[in-house]
Parts: structure tokens; C-alpha cells; sequence
């Protein structure tokens, strides 16, 4: 009988027994059991597919399984070199993760009164958080939360203002083999609090590389976050993120998501506005390469009255490359007063290129302006 | 200038305000601050005359005048200007066109020949270095689609525009960040002169650093409970407004 050929999933299930292995002394943990049952309902769910809905222009899955089907570990951390180059100057506080794992060499962890900020470098730390799992039920970011290897948390204290941004960089680098990186982070700006985290991806390597990111973030009242994030893929990296914010009353949050390159890069950001008289920026731009994939998915839940919300995308495609933009906003039945706007402009430069673009507002409530 | 004198209030019966008494002088800069649900908002909306506020007792006294006797466009006329803690869109009118009109009734209140468009533009690009706002805003639909920051600019500009005798700023910090704050604190001080006042609510100590207010008082369950200079913002601040609920708790018990 020929040997069963193995798959992403045989690959996923082994990451997770090596995992458990490593926790030692921390298993019936609540972090364990809570890794368990994550690692089980995505067991249940498995990859999505083509006919699911969220994921029918994301050839994620198909990527992931010609690509994935018998990954070992990612090379050793100091056999990849990193290119100080690639890295922009950059002001403030500096947090590298190369591979998923925390890089301490070359980050500049900076300490400024009322902002604390925590490595996690083994999964035992990272999951004494409680993670906020009804925010997202994303598959993949259920995959996360059992696989996240290292992260950070950072705090603002209340009435704290950032005078520079925070910057997280990650490095994807499959020059000396297949890479798979989890990383799980978590940001909280406290009331009346201001700040900048602005999150760089870098890929490239002959290899194929899968990053798998969550960002969890919460802005308390009148708190200002403004998260801008730049991703420059290489042409055999496979990523996605999962970014969710929740919003407390008079709070503002500005988002910028500038893609460029990768060969399937797909954005999951789901914002909750769960308090009255919040704003909500959301923009992007999105350049895929040749037969890359760039994918936006936006969420934006108007649950209670008063709030603007205001969404500019922009992609721009040529040759055979194909971008996605999916605009969800929600408003509720108790939303009124409620303005949410949402655009989405594309230029495609070849006959071949593909934009698949779908604007979603789902409006229960009758004294709102919304337009799309 | 101002003088509030047992000022007591109430919306749909439930007593809010109980007992407010207040002297601001020309020149001066007042501050009042507040936990959630003091009545700072409420203050604001009754000196500027708004209808849904019941005035049960009390009197309120601008420039020698019964304050609460006049409409709320004859406060404004006689030089009462509150900048709304949530400033309203009024689509299809143009922000030039909504200050030409505020403008010219109030010069016409004061005794004054009304501004033709000329000078009134001449005024406006003066004034719009202020608050550093741009020409384009100014074309477009009051406040409609505008940003939180750009509204609470707006506002300012329109203060800078009608030179209000007093000014109520209401929780105009909310929703700006540090630079948008420099601006419209910057704006203020700026219109700041000998005779005209400025009431600031707050519930942050943050924009008072850079509005210096002359006098912080502290609004609690409808009434004044402390007065004092700025520090004692620096105080609110530091320590919240736990130690001012369990004051006041322990002199009612």
C-alpha cells in the first residue's frame, strides 16, 4: 500500500503535538485547554474553500495545501540573516519578530511613562491573556490562538499620549527553508489615551512562507488609536491577518492598510463600535503583484446611535494579479443617527487583472445616512 | 459679566442641576469639570437656551440683563456663544453662507452696518489662520461629513467669527488629538481679551494645559462642590473624581 500522501492539516496537527509537548507542567492549564478546544473546533471547521463565502477570490487554502504539505520547523533564528537594510528608520520603539518568534538583537524596546509593553516569547506567556474570542470567528484566527508562538501586549495608560508611534516589524524570511509564524498580538489605549502602532510586514525567500497574524485591539473612552499597517510581500509569501478593534464611547480610530506584493496576502479587520459618538476611519491601497492575491476584508458593527464611520479603499491591478475588496457595515436596529460611508475605487492596467469587489451595508435602523 | 445664582434645572422632571452659583468676570477663564452625568453638558445648554432644559429656580445675569429671558438667537445676539460638545450638520447650507448670516445679526444687534461679501471674506480668511481650517471645509455643507477634529475646529472658527462677549466651550477637547487640541487651544487664546470670558467644561485636565483657566471648579450631582486655581485640575487628574464623591458623601452623612 503507497504511503497516504500527508496535508496541511497532518502538518497543522503536528505543529500542535509538538506544542503540547512543549507545555510541559502547563497542561489542563486554562491557556492549554484553551489552545485545545480552539485547536479542535478548527479540526471541526478545517480550511475554507472555494464555496465559502468569506473566502470564494482567496485561494488561501489551495496555496497552503501544494505548499505546506510536509513542513518541518522553521530554520534556526540564528541561521537567518536578516537584512539590516530592509528595516526603515523608524522612531520610537522598535519590536522585531522574525519568523513569528520575538528577535531581542534588533528590536529598541523603549520605556516612556504610562506605556507598558510585554514580549511574550513562549506560548505559556502569551496565553495568560484572555484572548477576545467573540470579536472574530474566523478560522484563522482560531488557528491562532492555538498555535501563537510569541506576541506583544502593549498597555496605554489612561490620558497617556504617545509622542512617538510604536512600531511592531515583522520579518518573513524563507531564504533557508519553509516558514509558518504565528504571532498574537494585543494592544489597550486607555481612556482619553492617544497612540501610533504601525505594524510592517516584510517578506521575500525562495521559499513559501505562511504568517498567520492576530491583532487584537481596544480603545477605552475618548482614547485616539491610530494603526497603520504596511505590508511588502514577497512573491511565495502566503499571509493573514486578523486585525479586531472594539470601541468604546467617544473614542476614534484611524486605520491605514497599504499592501504591496505577496502572492496571497488577505486582511480580516473587524471593528466593533460599541459606544456612543466614535469615529471610524478606515483606508487602504493595495498593489498585488503578477499573479498575486491581495484581499480586504472590512467589518464595521454600528451597535449603538451617534457614530461615523468613513472607508476609502483603492487597489490598483495590472497583468494577472487579482485584488478583493469585501466592505461589511453593519448598522443596528438601535443605530440611529448613524453615518457610515464606504468607497472603493480600483484601476486595473491589463484585461487580465481582476478586481472582485462587493460592498456590503446591512442597515436595520431608519434614521441613518449610509452610502456605498 | 455672568452671574448664576442658585440655578436649579431639570429635564423631563428629573432635577439635574441643584443649585449652581457662579460669578465669571470679564477677562476671566473658567473651568468646569465634572465626573459622567454631573451636569456639566446641562449647564452649557441651559445658559445658551436650549428648550428641552426646564429652569425651576434661580436667576442667571449677562451684562445687567435677565440671561434667561431672552431666546436663545437674542443670547446669541447679545454676544453668548457655546461651542456644542456634538456640533449638528445642517446639509444644503454652506459654512459661509451660515456666518455671513450669524455674522451680520449680531453686528446688527451691536449697532453696526451688516458686512458686505467683500469684507466679510476679507474677515474670514483673517480669521481662518487661527484655527488653521481650510477654505474647501468652509464651502462645503455645515459640519456634513465632516471629521470630529473639523467640526470642533468649525467651531472655533465660528467663535473667532461672531467675537462672543462670553464663550461656553463644552467638552471641546473630545475627540481630538494632541495637534487638533494645540490648534483650537491656540484659537482661544488667541480671541482671548480684558472683556470677553470663557467658560471651558471639561472632563479632562489635558486641554487645560493649554487653556490656562484662571478658576477650576469641580460640578458634582448638579452642584459647584470645590472651587479652586489650576492645580487643582492636576489634582482631578491624578487622582480622578473618587476622592470628590466620597468628600461629598461624607458631609451629607
Amino acid at each position: 500500500m503507497s504511503k497516504q500522501k500527508s496535508t496541511i492539516l497532518d502538518v497543522l496537527q503536528q505543529q500542535f503535538a509538538e506544542l503540547e509537548k512543549q507545555m510541559n507542567g502547563a497542561t489542563n492549564s486554562d491557556a492549554h485547554l484553551a489552545r485545545k478546544s480552539a485547536f479542535d473546533s478548527f479540526k471541526e471547521v478545517g480550511l475554507p474553500n472555494r464555496k465559502h463565502e468569506e473566502y470564494r477570490y482567496t485561494p488561501l487554502s489551495k496555496e497552503l495545501n501544494s505548499h505546506f504539505e510536509s513542513f518541518i520547523a522553521n530554520p534556526d533564528l540564528a541561521e537567518v540573516s536578516v537584512d539590516l537594510d530592509q528595516l526603515p528608520d523608524l522612531n520610537g520603539c522598535v519590536i522585531v519578530f522574525v519568523n513569528g518568534s520575538f528577535h531581542g538583537p534588533l528590536s529598541k524596546i523603549c520605556l516612556e511613562q504610562g506605556v507598558d509593553i510585554q514580549v511574550s516569547a513562549t506560548q505559556n506567556e502569551l496565553m495568560s491573556n484572555e484572548p477576545e474570542v467573540n470579536v472574530s470567528s474566523d478560522v484563522f484566527s482560531g488557528l491562532n490562538l492555538a498555535l501563537a508562538s510569541s506576541g506583544v501586549e502593549i498597555k496605554i495608560a489612561k490620558g497617556t499620549v504617545l509622542k512617538d508611534p510604536i512600531n511592531l516589524v515583522h520579518i518573513s524570511n524563507s531564504k533557508h527553508g519553509r516558514v509558518l509564524a504565528m504571532p498574537r498580538h494585543k494592544i489597550s489605549v486607555g481612556e482619553n489615551a492617544q497612540a501610533t502602532i504601525t505594524e510592517i510586514f516584510i517578506g521575500g525567500g525562495y521559499h513559501s512562507s505562511f504568517t498567520n497574524s492576530v491583532m487584537e485591539t481596544s480603545i477605552a473612552p475618548h482614547g485616539i488609536l491610530n494603526h497603520y499597517k504596511v505590508g511588502f510581500d514577497g512573491e511565495n509569501d502566503l499571509r493573514i491577518d486578523n486585525t479586531t478593534c472594539r470601541q468604546e464611547r467617544n473614542s476614534v480610530l484611524n486605520t491605514l492598510n497599504v499592501n504591496y506584493g505577496g502572492k496571497v496576502v488577505r486582511n480580516n479587520l473587524n471593528i466593533l463600535v460599541e459606544g456612543e459618538h466614535c469615529e471610524t476611519n478606515l483606508d487602504g491601497l493595495y498593489i498585488p503583484i503578477s499573479d498575486g492575491n491581495i484581499d480586504n476584508h472590512t467589518v464595521v458593527d454600528h451597535k449603538v446611535p451617534n457614530c461615523n464611520s468613513n472607508e476609502l479603499y483603492k487597489g490598483i491591478m495590472g497583468e494577472n494579479a487579482t485584488g478583493v475588496f469585501n466592505g461589511k457595515v453593519f448598522v443596528r436596529q438601535h443605530a440611529q443617527k448613524t453615518n457610515a460611508f464606504q468607497s472603493n475605487k480600483n484601476i486595473l492596467l491589463a484585461d487580465t487583472a481582476t478586481i472582485n469587489t462587493k460592498p456590503q451595508l446591512e442597515i436595520w435602523a431608519d434614521d441613518v445616512k449610509c452610502s456605498h | 459679566m455672568l452671574k448664576i445664582e442658585n440655578l436649579k434645572a431639570s429635564v423631563e422632571g428629573t432635577p439635574i442641576l441643584r443649585g449652581i452659583n457662579l460669578e465669571v468676570k470679564p477677562g476671566e477663564i473658567h473651568a468646569i469639570m465634572g465626573p459622567n452625568g454631573s451636569g456639566k453638558s446641562t449647564l452649557a445648554s441651559v445658559l445658551a437656551g436650549r428648550e428641552e432644559y426646564e429652569v425651576d429656580e434661580g436667576s442667571v445675569t449677562f451684562q445687567g440683563n435677565d440671561l434667561l429671558e431672552l431666546s436663545p438667537e437674542d443670547r446669541a445676539r447679545a454676544g453668548v456663544f457655546l461651542a456644542f460638545q456634538y456640533p449638528v450638520e445642517i446639509p444644503g447650507v454652506s459654512t459661509t453662507n451660515f456666518l455671513k448670516a450669524a455674522v451680520n445679526q449680531v453686528r446688527t444687534y451691536r449697532g453696526l452696518p451688516e458686512l458686505d461679501a467683500v469684507n466679510f471674506l476679507k474677515e474670514m480668511k483673517e480669521k481662518m489662520k487661527i484655527v488653521e481650517i481650510d477654505q474647501a471645509l468652509l464651502r462645503r455643507s455645515l459640519n456634513e461629513g465632516f471629521s470630529g477634529g473639523e467640526k470642533k475646529r468649525n467651531e472655533i472658527f465660528q467663535m473667532a467669527m461672531l467675537e462672543p462677549t462670553l464663550s461656553i466651550l463644552d467638552e471641546t477637547d473630545s475627540g481630538l488629538d494632541i495637534d487638533a487640541l494645540r490648534i483650537v487651544a491656540n484659537g482661544v487664546n488667541t480671541l482671548k481679551s480684558k472683556d470677553k470670558a470663557t467658560i471651558v467644561i471639561t472632563h479632562y485636565q489635558r486641554l487645560l494645559d493649554y487653556i490656562i483657566p484662571d478658576f477650576v471648579h469641580v460640578l458634582y450631582k448638579g452642584r459647584l462642590v470645590k472651587s479652586g486655581g489650576k492645580e487643582l485640575a492636576h489634582e482631578l487628574e491624578k487622582r480622578g473624581y473618587d476622592w470628590i464623591k466620597e468628600e461629598q458623601e461624607q458631609i451629607s452623612a
